[in-house]
C-alpha cells in the first residue's frame, strides 16, 4: 500500500503570533512573581519567628532527654493561630521529644510551660501537680510531674 | 556544605540508576541527557529516603552505616553502568520529531530572561523563611527531626502527635533526615536543598519530556507556562511535599508517554521506570497513593480495552513490577506503622454519605475551585489565557504514537481532581478552613503534569511552518535520518 504525503499550506504568521504572544504574556507573568514575593516577604519575612522559637528552647533541651514525652501548656490557647504556631514551634524545637497537651492522658516525663506573660511559678505547679525544675528568662519553664518518674 | 555533598551523592546514585535503567531507551540527544539528570535527582532522593527508612527500621541507621551503604550503592551502580557501556549497547534514536523553528533562539532568550526574573525572588523567599511555611515545621521537617534520631524515630508516627499528620508517607522527611545524618546537624539547608532540587528537577523533567516528544519550541513554551505562574512558584520555598509529589507524578506520566512511543525492550524499561516514579509519588504523600492507584487502574483498563486480558497483563505487569517495591513499602507503612487517621477520621460511613449528598458542600467546594482557578495566575498571563492562545494558535493534534498514553494521562489527572473533590466532601475538618489551606496547593500539584499533557495534545509549532507534512502520514524522517526542510 502506498502512503501519500500531503503538503500543508504554511501558516508562519499564526505560528509566530502564537509563540510570541505566549512568550511575552508569560514574561509579564514572571513580574507578578516579583511583586508577590516582595509583598509576602517584605511585610512578614518570618511571621511565626521560627528562628527565635528554636533559640528559646535551646537551654530546655539540655534538661529534657531526647525521646521524652513532654506535656505542654501555655497562656496562649491552641485554638488561636498564635497559640497553635507557638505549640508547633515548641514541638519543632523539642523533637525528637514528643510534645503533648498537658491534658493528654499519656504518662509524661516532663512538662514544659510556654508563657507570653509573667507567670506565678508557685501557683502553677500546685494547680497542675508539678514540681518546678527550671524557669528560664524567656517565658519557658520546665516542670516534672509529681509522682511520675521517667 | 556537607548537605550539598549529601544531596549530590543521592543525585549521582539516582542518575546512575536511571542511566542503567533507561539509558539508551530515550535516545542520546541533549533532551534525553536532561531527562536522565532530572529523573536521577528524584530517583536518587527517593532511593536514599527509602534506604534510610529501612536502616531506621532495622536499627542500624548510624552516620557511618548510612554513608557506607550509600557509597557502596553508588560504586555498585557505577560498576554496573561501566559494564553496560562495555557491552556497547546501541542507543535508540531520538524520539524528537523533526522540523525547525527559526526563532527558537529568541524563545530561549525569553525563557532565560524569565528565569533571571524569577530565580532571585525564589532565593529570597528561601532565605526569608529557612524553616519553610507552616506545614514545613508542623509536619514535614518536624517529622524529619524525629527520623534523624535512630533511637526515637518512631515518634514520627506516634498517634500522640497533635494536629499534624503522622499517617503521611515519609519520602521527604526521611530524605531530609538522611541528609542531616550526613551533616551531623539539623540545619535548615537540607530541606531547602531538597525543595530547590525537586523544583528544578520538575522544571527540567517537563522541558526534557516535551522537548523529546514535541520539539524544543514546545519545551521552552512549557517552561514559560510554569515560571509565569506565581501560585506554583510560591510553593518551593514553603518546603511542603507538594513539589516533590508533582515532580514524581510528572515523571511517571512523561515515562508512560515515552514508553508508548517506544518499542520492545525500551518500552518495558520505560514502563518499569514509570512504575517506580508512581510508587515514589505514593511514598511522598497520600495524594500520591491515589495517583499510583489511578495509574495502575487506568493503564490496565486501557491495555485490556485495546488487546484483551492476556495481552493487557503482558503490557501492564512491567508497570506493576516497577511500582511493586514502593507499593509494598507504602502498604506496610500504612498497615503496620502509620496511625489510622486521615481526612475522614472518626466518622461513620453514614455521616460521610450524608456529607456527600449535602448540596451546600458541593456548592462550597465548587466556589472554592473557581476562586482558586481565578487566583491561579494574574489576568493577562493567567494559565487559562495562555492555554487558550496556544489552543487557538496550534490547535489540537497529538502524535498518533503517544495519543493513547496522553488520553490515559488526562484520565489520571481527571481522576485526581475527582479524588480531591471527594476528599473535601467527606473531610472531618472544617470545610472552609480545609479548602483555604489546601486547594491552591492541590492545583499546583497537578499543574506541571497538566502542562506536559497539554503540549503533547497540541499541534506542533513546526507543523505550521512551510515544508511540513500532515501528521498521520510519514511526515517525520526515518530514525537517524536528518530532516530536510524545503526552502520557502
Amino acid at each position: 500500500m502506498t502512503r501519500r504525503t500531503v503538503e500543508k499550506p504554511p501558516q508562519t504568521a499564526r505560528a509566530l503570533a502564537t509563540v510570541f504572544a505566549v512568550a511575552i504574556l508569560a514574561l509579564l507573568g514572571t513580574l507578578d512573581v516579583l511583586r508577590l514575593v516582595r509583598e509576602k516577604y517584605n511585610a512578614e519575612p518570618d511571621p511565626y519567628r521560627m528562628n527565635d522559637q528554636l533559640a528559646r528552647y535551646r537551654d530546655a533541651l539540655q534538661i529534657i532527654p531526647p525521646g521524652s514525652v513532654v506535656g505542654y501548656f501555655s497562656d496562649v490557647p491552641f485554638e488561636q493561630v498564635r497559640g497553635a504556631a507557638i505549640f508547633f514551634g515548641a514541638q519543632y524545637a523539642l523533637a525528637p521529644r514528643l510534645l503533648v497537651p498537658l491534658t493528654h492522658r499519656r504518662r509524661l516525663d516532663y512538662v514544659i510551660g510556654n508563657f507570653a506573660e509573667t507567670v506565678d511559678t508557685e501557683k502553677i505547679p500546685k494547680q497542675h501537680r508539678l514540681t518546678l525544675v527550671k524557669e528560664f528568662e524567656n517565658g519557658v519553664v520546665v516542670f516534672r510531674p509529681q509522682g511520675n518518674r521517667p | 556544605m556537607i548537605e550539598l555533598l549529601a544531596a549530590a551523592v543521592a543525585w549521582v546514585a539516582g542518575w546512575l540508576l536511571v542511566r542503567c535503567g533507561i539509558g539508551g531507551c530515550i535516545g542520546a540527544g541533549r533532551a534525553a541527557r536532561l531527562l536522565e539528570a532530572a529523573l536521577g535527582a528524584g530517583v536518587g532522593f527517593g532511593l536514599t529516603s527509602v534506604l534510610y527508612f529501612l536502616l531506621l527500621l532495622t536499627g542500624v541507621a548510624s552516620r557511618v552505616v548510612v554513608l557506607a551503604v550509600e557509597l557502596i550503592l553508588v560504586a555498585a551502580l557505577a560498576a554496573l553502568l561501566v559494564r553496560r557501556r562495555r557491552d556497547k549497547e546501541t542507543p535508540k534514536p531520538a524520539l524528537q520529531p523533526a522540523g525547525q523553528f527559526r526563532w527558537t533562539g529568541l524563545v530561549a532568550l525569553v525563557v532565560a530572561v524569565a528565569l533571571i526574573v524569577v530565580i532571585p525572588p525564589l532565593i529570597r523567599s528561601f532565605l526569608a523563611r529557612p524553616h519553610g511555611d507552616w506545614d514545613a515545621w508542623a509536619i514535614w521537617n518536624l517529622r524529619a527531626r524525629f527520623l534523624v534520631d535512630p533511637a526515637h524515630w518512631s515518634n514520627a508516627v506516634s498517634a500522640d502527635l497533635v494536629r499534624t499528620h503522622p499517617e503521611y508517607p515519609l519520602l521527604l522527611p526521611a530524605f531530609v533526615a538522611r541528609t542531616w545524618t550526613w551533616a551531623g546537624n539539623t540545619s535548615p539547608q537540607a530541606p531547602v536543598i531538597a525543595a530547590a532540587v525537586f523544583f528544578l528537577a520538575a522544571l527540567a523533567t517537563l522541558a526534557a519530556g516535551v522537548w523529546m516528544l514535541r520539539g524544543p519550541v514546545a519545551a521552552l513554551l512549557a517552561v514559560l507556562l510554569l515560571v509565569a505562574n506565581p501560585s506554583f512558584l510560591m510553593e518551593p520555598a514553603r518546603q511542603y511535599a507538594d513539589i516533590p509529589l508533582c515532580f514524581y507524578m510528572l515523571g511517571a506520566l512523561a515515562l508512560l508517554v515515552l514508553a508508548e512511543a517506544s518499542e520492545g525492550a525500551s518500552r518495558i524499561r520505560l514502563r518499569l521506570a514509570a512504575g517506580v516514579m508512581a510508587s515514589l509519588a505514593a511514598w511522598t504523600k497520600q495524594e500520591g497513593i491515589v495517583f499510583l492507584a489511578l495509574v495502575l487502574a487506568v493503564e490496565l483498563a486501557r491495555f485490556w480495552r485495546g488487546a484483551g486480558p492476556r495481552a493487557a497483563w503482558v503490557e501492564w505487569r512491567w508497570l506493576l513490577a516497577g511500582a511493586g517495591p514502593g507499593l509494598l513499602l507504602v502498604s506496610c507503612f500504612t498497615i503496620f506503622l502509620a496511625p489510622a487517621t486521615g481526612p475522614w477520621r472518626g466518622q461513620a460511613v453514614s455521616q460521610m454519605f450524608r456529607k456527600i449528598v449535602t448540596f451546600d458542600r458541593w456548592d462550597q467546594i465548587g466556589g472554592a475551585f473557581l476562586a482558586e482557578l481565578v487566583n491561579f495566575g494574574s489576568w493577562l498571563s493567567h494559565p487559562v489565557v495562555l492555554v487558550a492562545i496556544l489552543a487557538a494558535g496550534l490547535r489540537f493534534g497529538a502524535d498518533p504514537r503517544s495519543k493513547p498514553a496522553v488520553r490515559s494521562g488526562a484520565l489520571i489527572l481527571g481522576g485526581m481532581l475527582v479524588a480531591y473533590w471527594t476528599m473535601y466532601l467527606v473531610a472531618a475538618d472544617d470545610l472552609n478552613w480545609l479548602l483555604g489551606a489546601s486547594f491552591g496547593r492541590l492545583l499546583s500539584q497537578l499543574w506541571p503534569a497538566t502542562v506536559l499533557l497539554l503540549f503533547l495534545a497540541l499541534g506542533r509549532v513546526e507543523d505550521l511552518l512551510p515544508g511540513v507534512t500532515v501528521p498521520g502520514v510519514p511526515a517525520a524522517p526515518a530514525a537517524g535520518e536528518p530532516h530536510r526542510r524545503r526552502k520557502s
